[in-house]
């Protein structure tokens, strides 16, 4: 339905209906360009499933420090997820590629600096799943310590009471119910991650959103490209929401 | 007979507010101990101490004749956390608020313990767990969730769950408390039950009838010290104390 309005919005003259062959598959070059925005789903998928799944280990383990018995490790996670949260996710994304460099090669030949050499020249992608995990680990960190706490007290006391370890506890009491909990806001930040990765179109990553502005700079129709860009996304979004729904049934508390 | 736990001047302070003021008490095995005492007198606390769950301030918990109250104090580190486990293990509780766990079946909240501290093989645990469950009534729910049952069954369950780790000791922390009064008989009846089969149990409660009928001892805690110790017949029906006589008094009303 929506492809057939949206010729009718770019006006009624024939030169404006004339503009969406610029994506009309019918013709060899629309074609063409079709498939170079629909390249880009790989790179966008790529992107945000390494910054999920790198998100979810960093949340997991930001929740788990911010329970440490130690009040040091706990005052520096608490400090590090609210720098992350904090800063914009474009103002990380940029300082994580264009700035990240400089400050290590001026650490170049200390120990540190040899740490983190590798970090020194990062292609666009690794840069934009550095920053994407940074920031989907940090919200992922509240996530995962509200969905720990939320499991009330007394069933830890009821599981230490018969000789469960901490250890042992977690995993098989808070944990699995925790996870309950938390499923709905995690897929929430699993679509924002998804969303957020459009901003690495500005560090030259070749993903959905950067191939059509690429495209709309040599062919001048905004209107047409940026609409199946939306189109590309809404796509994915109900895929990843349908598929959501189905584990949130699977997995629902009782 | 030497006590099975001695308890030596026991004293324990949340801020400024002492809930345990030097209390002194030693269970034999076999005996039946009623704590009783107005709310906020430290008989929960008290308990919570023995279970480790509580770290005492000061004072002795002898178990067998060895100090287990410093395994509560500091962490400690891996062998005293494993030395910890294996005591809680030794020691059973039921709370009051059940504290069962909603994820999992009743047969699993009970085959739990036994299966990853017990370590025993899963057709002896379910065996195990399934007899514990028909002991205490609930054989045809083994497979429920314990969201199903009614307040009175979920703590059955929870008392066939501390069970079924053979513990030496029953602590019941007002194991009626929160259960309707039509559904108290029946926790009450597998006490009895317990209690009946020679069962070393220390249950703080209001139940003064219980008390009556099935305690060896009853223990007036209070204002965070042992008031009154001796037979039902000394304790509840001639009480010395004017602070343990207005406390029956509410009772009988």
């Amino acid at each position: 339905m929506v492809l057939t309005v949206l010729p009718l919005l770019s006006g009624c003259s024939a030169e404006s209906v004339a503009g969406w062959r610029v994506v009309d598959p019918t013709t060899p070059r629309g074609l063409q360009h079709l498939l170079f925005l629909l390249g880009g789903f790989r790179i966008t998928l790529s992107l945000s499933l390494a910054a999920v799944v790198a998100g979810v280990v960093l949340g997991l383990m930001g929740a788990l420090l911010l329970r440490s018995r130690h009040g040091w490790v706990r005052g520096l996670t608490r400090a590090l997820v609210e720098l992350v949260r904090i800063v914009p996710l474009f103002v990380l994304l940029l300082w994580v590629y264009y700035a990240l460099p400089i400050i290590i090669r001026g650490m170049a030949d200390t120990t540190l600096g040899n740490f983190l050499e590798p970090l020194a020249d990062l292609s666009p992608f690794w840069a934009a799943t550095l920053a994407l995990s940074a920031n989907a680990g940090a919200f992922l960190t509240e996530i995962f310590r509200a969905g720990i706490e939320g499991v009330p007290r007394g069933q830890v006391e009821a599981a230490r009471s018969l000789g469960m370890s901490e250890g042992l506890t977690f995993t098989r009491i808070v944990l699995p119910q925790a996870l309950r909990r938390m499923l709905p806001a995690t897929v929430n930040q699993f679509i924002n991650t998804v969303k957020d990765s459009s901003l690495a179109a500005a560090i030259g990553l070749a993903e959905l959103t950067r191939r059509a502005t690429e495209l709309q700079t040599q062919t001048y129709r905004p209107l047409e490209l940026y609409s199946v860009l939306a189109l590309e996304y809404l796509a994915l979004l109900l895929v990843l929401t349908w598929l959501a729904r189905v584990v949130e049934r699977r997995v629902r508390p009782e | 007979m030497t006590a099975l736990i001695s308890i030596r001047d026991l004293t324990k302070s949340f801020g400024a507010l002492a809930v345990l003021r030097g209390v002194s008490l030693d269970i034999s095995p076999g005996e039946v101990v009623c704590v009783l005492g107005a709310s906020g007198s430290g008989k929960s606390t008290l308990l919570r101490c023995l279970n480790l769950l509580e770290s005492a301030d000061s004072g002795q918990i002898l178990f067998h004749g060895t100090d287990i109250a410093p395994l509560a104090r500091a962490h400690g580190g891996r062998a005293m956390e494993a030395e910890r486990n294996r005591l809680r293990a030794r020691i059973g509780m039921v709370f009051q608020s059940f504290n069962l766990w909603p994820h999992m079946s009743v047969l699993a909240n009970v085959i739990e313990a036994p299966l990853r501290v017990r370590k025993l093989p899963r057709a002896q645990a379910e065996a195990e767990g399934g007899a514990l469950l028909a002991k205490v009534g609930l054989a045809d729910f083994a497979d429920s969730r314990p969201s199903r049952l009614s307040g009175g069954q979920q703590q059955r369950v929870a008392i066939a769950r501390a069970l079924a780790m053979a513990p030496e000791v029953m602590l019941f922390d007002e194991p009626t408390s929160a259960l309707d009064p039509e559904l108290t008989g029946e926790v009450l009846a597998v006490m009895r039950l317990l209690a009946a089969e020679g069962t070393t149990m220390v249950c703080v409660t209001h139940e003064i009838g219980f008390a009556r009928a099935v305690a060896s001892r009853v223990v007036f805690i209070d204002e965070g010290r042992v008031a009154e110790d001796g037979t039902p017949a000394a304790v509840i029906d001639n009480p010395r104390g004017a602070r343990l006589r207005q406390f029956l008094a509410r009772f009988a009303e």
